[in-house]
């Protein structure tokens, strides 16, 4: 639409129209006028009888008058229409300009209600296109929020996977981040199957590298692999368990320098279909693979672990039965060992049927009142003969007024042996073990502290996880599983409680239990 | 009478290396003990065996790495092995016994008297004796 007012575009145009309007009809009643001064002339010239003989004259001069006044008030309405039109020039968003007009008859009436619709409709559009777009803003921004703030890769490419967008992340899982700058920019127009393709980890088996990305790049609506690739720089090879069985699978041969990547791919949701190309999403799965393969580590020991007191029970039972000559000594002997090992046996499946319940959440806590000092002193004659072999000496300081707990014995008397047994086993002889339990509003704490080796910063987080053990020679020295304190953090937690830990490398280690103890707690 | 036969027994679990040395004993083998494969190895170094009978799954040496070893030697390339082992299933016993010569593959538990029929099989326990 033309921006330049109408009036100013050409004045001669707009005067023109409505001079030429009023033009005709004042001519309408001048040329009446003239008419009729002449007939009144040739009237006064001529006789009465002049009136019948010039009739003609009189019926054309009447209606020419009257024409012209009739058109007159014809067109007044419209003129007016007219005029308000023309203030606005023909733009729709000006019509709050154009005034209602005063007086009746069906053209004002139409004429009034016509604005006011058209003043009704612009509001709402103005509105509702307001409102739309602020909303559409306001969710565009949240979703580019979103992008920055989600922790995986999201990347729109065309059909040929030339990539049109990448959010912050992309950069830094593909490992091609070496500045804050070199971000988004860079990885436009690039091939991701050939990214994919560099940083995949290329091993002499790498039959599994090829494979994904073939799937990748094929046919189908959604795909999802998994890729091996090399590490990134900072990756920390930690705690990861290296078997030195070459039976092993080659998949998972050196896993602890590897980062795994989750890449799926999906048709970009549209009305074209893949013709519009694909939205990927890259997860960093490395955390999980290894958790993963460090359970199927546990998994081989234990199962490893239980075959062993069984090959030991069936061949001296087999030993007592079938051999002849067996003296009495040995008989009592070989029956005292199969009792042993039926023992350790049994201790294995409770220790099993522990880790399935703590993998699987499913842990139970009985609710019993318990004397916390009973509890903790039972544990501490067990652990005693550990302690005194690891030539460690022992101070308690257990407060007479700790109040009852609500809780599971067997657990907690559990979690109280591994704390001092942790203590013991990480205590070089020559050491020190202190426990000390007492009450501080309404909770019973209970310190486990030991000048052993101590625990790094960066690790003391960690060694609640399940199978996480400190990569260091004291920790592998010693058997372990690194279940005891995960195992520890759930009973305590599913008491209510918490199990926190203070640390310096070195010096030696607190660890606190710390379980609630309302003043009236609800006995079972 | 030719001298009994020589086995070398490699296991790491103190009560079952006892057992084992007790049956084949009894069987009428001469038995020598080893820990680990580290003690394994040394003991095939320092002195000859008829016969080696090796756990899997063994601290600072393992059985796999005991065998890869001995092989690599001409005097012990032919030597019987039967290989003990606590896995199941998830291990390929065909394709170690292929690989290493192996004599037999047994799964723990298994019955010693077992052990000695393969034995009597391979080595048999007067060495003077047609097998």
């Amino acid at each position: 639409m033309n921006s330049e007012p109408l009036r100013e575009r050409s004045p001669m145009l707009v005067s023109t129209d409505l001079a030429r309007g009023l033009t005709l009809r004042l001519g309408f009643i001048f040329l009446g006028l003239i008419l009729l001064i002449l007939f009144a002339n040739r009237l006064s010239m001529s006789n009465v009888s002049g009136v019948n003989a010039n009739w003609p004259w009189l019926v054309v001069m009447v209606a020419t008058a009257f024409g012209g006044i009739i058109n007159l008030r014809l067109c007044r309405i419209p003129g007016q229409i007219q005029a308000e039109l023309l203030q606005t020039d023909g733009d729709p968003r000006r019509w709050n300009e154009v005034r209602p007009m005063v007086g009746s008859g069906p053209i004002v009436d139409s004429w009034n209600a016509l604005i006011e619709q058209a003043n009704r409709q612009r509001t709402t559009t103005t509105t509702e296109s307001n409102t739309a777009t602020t909303a559409l803003d306001s969710q565009n921004a949240l979703m580019a929020r979103a992008m920055r703030s989600v922790s995986a890769g999201v990347v729109v490419t065309d059909p040929h996977f030339q990539i049109v967008s990448a959010n912050g992340q992309v950069a830094a899982l593909l490992g091609m981040e070496d500045s804050e700058n070199s971000r988004r920019s860079d990885l436009r127009g690039k091939n991701i199957l050939t990214i994919l393709a560099e940083i995949a980890k290329i091993t002499p088996d790498s039959r599994n590298a090829k494979q994904n990305l073939g799937r990748l790049a094929g046919g189908g609506n959604a795909v999802t692999i998994r890729l091996q690739c090399r590490p990134k720089p900072d990756a920390t090879n930690a705690d990861f368990p290296t078997s030195q069985d070459t039976t092993d699978t080659p998949f998972l041969e050196e896993p602890a320098e590897s980062q795994f990547l989750r890449i799926s791919r999906t048709r970009l949701a549209g009305r074209d279909g893949d013709k519009d190309g694909f939205a990927w999403l890259i997860q960093d799965i490395t955390q999980q693979i290894m958790a993963s393969a460090a359970r199927d580590q546990f998994l081989q020991t234990a199962t490893h672990e239980l075959r062993t007191p069984l090959a030991n029970l069936r061949a001296y039972a087999e030993a007592l039965s079938i051999e002849s000559g067996v003296s009495v000594e040995e008989q009592k002997e070989f029956c005292n060992i199969i009792t042993d090992e039926t023992n350790r046996l049994s201790r294995l499946v409770d220790h099993l049927l522990t880790v399935g319940q703590l993998e699987a959440g499913s842990l139970i806590i009985q609710q019993h009142a318990l004397e916390p000092a009973r509890i903790l002193e039972e544990a501490i004659e067990y652990t005693r003969p550990q302690i005194v072999a690891g030539g460690l000496t022992l101070q308690t300081d257990i407060s007479p007024k700790l109040r009852k707990i609500t809780g599971d014995k067997d657990k907690l008397h559990a979690v109280l042996i591994n704390l001092i047994g942790n203590a013991a086993k990480y205590t070089p002889s020559g050491g020190s073990i202190r426990i000390v339990a007492k009450l501080r509003q309404d909770t019973v704490e209970i310190k486990v502290e030991d000048t052993g080796i101590g625990i790094a910063a960066e690790d003391l987080e960690r060694v609640f996880e399940k199978f996480y053990r400190v990569e260091n020679e004291h920790v592998s020295k010693q058997a372990g599983n690194g279940l005891g304190l995960a195992f520890a953090r759930e009973v305590a937690r599913l008491h209510h409680g918490d199990i926190t830990v203070e640390s310096q490398p070195g010096e030696g280690s607190v660890f606190t239990l710390h379980l609630p103890a309302p003043d009236e707690p609800r006995a079972s | 009478m030719g001298r009994p036969a020589r086995i070398l027994v490699a296991e790491d679990d103190a009560v079952f290396r006892r057992v084992i040395e007790f049956t084949l004993s009894r069987a009428g083998y001469q038995v020598s003990t080893a820990a680990n494969g580290r003690l394994a190895k040394e003991h095939l170094a320092a002195e000859s065996c008829d016969c080696l009978v090796t756990d899997h799954q063994m601290p600072e040496m393992s059985g796999i790495d005991l065998l890869n070893h001995i092989r690599a030697i001409e005097e012990l390339r032919t030597l019987p092995v039967i290989l003990c082992t606590a896995k199941g299933l998830e291990l390929d016993s065909h394709f170690l016994m292929q690989r290493y010569g192996l004599t037999a593959v047994l799964h723990k538990p298994f019955s010693p008297r077992k052990l000695v029929d393969i034995l009597s099989g391979c080595c048999a326990v007067d060495t003077e004796a047609a097998i």
